[in-house]
């Protein structure tokens, strides 16, 4: 039911920015891995996963347990993941530490050099970039939020360029409620095309229901919605409630749930 | 623009892929042909040609007739040289029109008296017809944004139907729809002569195309209602019904004795004409009422006056 609303019932979109926002009392980090499976399970996709908040082994316990075994990914190379939690990002760069480069102050663009290194290795390959999550990034950047917005315009411009490559960027919605941060919770929804919210139930937790998922499509005017979006005859908004179980989760309309 | 006057147009792409106005289906062969792309988007701080330095990343490809990329985003008076270049190459000393997409993102690298300057500097040179900019005003104060208003000419504001049935609780939001294609449209024009004239309009956005209606006063403030399985609103003759209903214990108010209604459907025909015992119907009259004074009436005849029996006798605490 999300692939619907999220157009993905068909095939996966191409060139496209998602950003998904969660909350400490509703984490998205299920639908994280959900989407990663889905993406995964798609011929002829390569993810370049962005690892900061847990190592590779978290990220591959919880994925086997839903059937999908991220190692063997790993090695039949269509799943690349960089480490940036045990690893700094300098061990990851081959690009020569220029002082010009590095005295910008913008370690990131290392990250980024990264990025295109792998796009280049394996052109045509519908990519996506996953990172998780943007506040760690911040944390990079020694919370210099210029330098993140910088870093992800220029990811943001491989996923308008000619090769196909896709965003999908997980922050925290409150994260941002800061008078100061409401700036960049509000470049990180204007760059993207989908956001996706996961928030608790407003009227507080609940056994059958554990929290509710809501897309926004931010469609450009001159792409037709019934192509590149299954089950969409506009461009609006949807909620479903979600049900997290052991090895699945379930997506269902509000008040619907089987 | 396009459509109306044969002007040559200097786009300024920051925001987004010069492709993407490319391939925009609005736009005919020819329109398309009078357009010089300067793109800011692509590689504003010159990271692509660090990398490509290095020979880690080929050079950004031309790919239309009339295109410059610009490597540095915060050299605004050099931008202003490239746009005043294109506008002459394109126009070959015509004059041209300048479409900037957007100032927010020429703002996130540079200051806004910079900015500023650069805009008056495009506004203020004879070969510049027109100057259209897009700001997005999530990203700036309102100091930044009364800066730029002050500078224009004329001001478009776009935002969304004020009914979007949307509540956001801190971290909290509730499932709605909210409709990202249409929207109300409020253009504020400053004549020569001083004076400011408004207008407020719909719009919808069908595919490649917009459409344009008039809104009454009360349409920005229409609640749209959520879409849900049962109905929440009334229909014409709920609403009357509904207005028939008396409250208990509303005053009628009719220049009558004041009765205070007990609920009974009895009591709701004229007062008159029914039999009321004193038990029944319990008489007030606004005239006995003093501002101030509380009267007491006693619910039957049986409890003795001036009792200083405690009601509270009874209970067993």
């Amino acid at each position: 039911m999300l692939d619907d609303v999220l157009g993905w019932g068909g095939t996966l979109p191409r060139n496209r920015v998602l950003l998904v926002k969660d909350t400490v009392a509703a984490s998205a980090s299920f639908l994280l891995l959900y989407l990663l499976k889905k993406i995964l399970a798609t011929p002829d996709s390569l993810v370049i996963f962005v690892g900061l908040k847990e190592p590779f082994s978290h990220y591959s316990r919880i994925a086997r347990k839903q059937g999908c075994n991220l190692a063997m990914h790993q090695d039949h190379g269509s799943l690349v993941y960089i480490d940036l939690l045990s690893k700094t990002i300098l061990e990851h760069s081959s690009l020569p530490t220029d002082a010009a480069v590095i005295n910008e102050g913008n370690k990131l663009i290392l990250l980024f050099q990264k990025f295109i290194r792998i796009l280049k290795e394996q052109p045509g390959r519908n990519t996506w970039i996953i990172i998780d999550d943007i506040s760690l990034i911040e944390v990079i950047a020694q919370g210099n939020n210029a330098h993140v917005r910088d870093f992800l315009h220029y990811c943001r411009t491989l996923a308008t360029d000619q090769q196909i490559c896709s965003l999908l960027l997980l922050t925290h919605l409150d994260a941002y409620e800061d008078i100061d941060e409401t700036m960049m919770a509000n470049h990180l929804e204007l760059l993207s095309d989908t956001v996706i919210n996961v928030v608790p139930l407003v009227t507080g937790q609940a056994v059958d229901v554990h929290g509710q998922v809501i897309v926004e499509h931010k469609v450009p005017c001159n792409v037709n919605p019934n192509t590149c979006m299954d089950g969409f005859q506009n461009s609006r908004g949807y909620g479903l409630h979600y049900k997290l179980m052991e090895n699945t989760v379930q997506f269902f309309t509000p008040g619907k749930h089987v | 623009m396009l459509s109306t006057y044969s002007v040559q147009i200097v786009l300024v792409a920051a925001d987004r892929n010069p492709q993407f106005y490319h391939d925009f289906k609005g736009f005919t062969e020819d329109q398309l042909s009078r357009f010089y792309f300067v793109d800011c988007f692509v590689d504003p701080l010159g990271w692509r040609k660090i990398l490509g330095d290095h020979q880690l990343l080929e050079e950004v490809t031309v790919r239309f007739p009339h295109y410059k990329v610009c490597h540095d985003v915060k050299d605004l008076d050099s931008l202003l040289m490239v746009v005043l270049q294109a506008g002459a190459e394109k126009a070959e000393a015509v004059k041209f029109a300048v479409v900037i997409d957007s100032i927010s993102s020429l703002l996130a690298y540079n200051s806004l008296e910079s900015v500023a300057k650069f805009i008056n500097n495009l506004r203020s040179n004879g070969i510049v017809s027109s100057l259209v900019w897009m700001l997005h005003s999530e990203l700036h104060d309102a100091k930044v944004m009364k800066s730029f208003e002050y500078i224009s000419s004329m001001n478009i504001s776009i935002e969304q139907l004020k009914a979007a049935v949307r509540q956001t609780d801190k971290s909290l939001q509730m499932v709605a729809n909210k409709c990202f294609s249409e929207g109300i449209l409020t253009l504020r024009h400053k004549r020569r002569n001083g004076r400011v004239r408004e207008q407020v309009e719909k719009f919808e956005v069908h595919g490649s195309t917009m459409t344009f209606s008039k809104t009454e006063g009360t349409e920005a403030a229409k609640v749209i209602v959520p879409q849900v399985q049962f109905r929440l609103q009334l229909t014409d003759k709920e609403r009357q019904e509904r207005a028939k209903v008396i409250l208990p214990f509303e005053h009628q108010g009719n220049g009558k004795e004041t009765l205070i209604y007990d609920g009974r459907p009895e009591a709701r025909s004229d007062i008159s004409t029914i039999d009321l015992t004193k038990k029944d119907l319990q008489k007030v009259t606004i005239d006995d009422i003093k501002p101030g004074q509380v009267e007491y009436l006693r619910d039957s005849d049986d409890e003795r006056p001036d009792s200083d029996e405690d009601p509270d006798d009874d209970l067993d605490i």
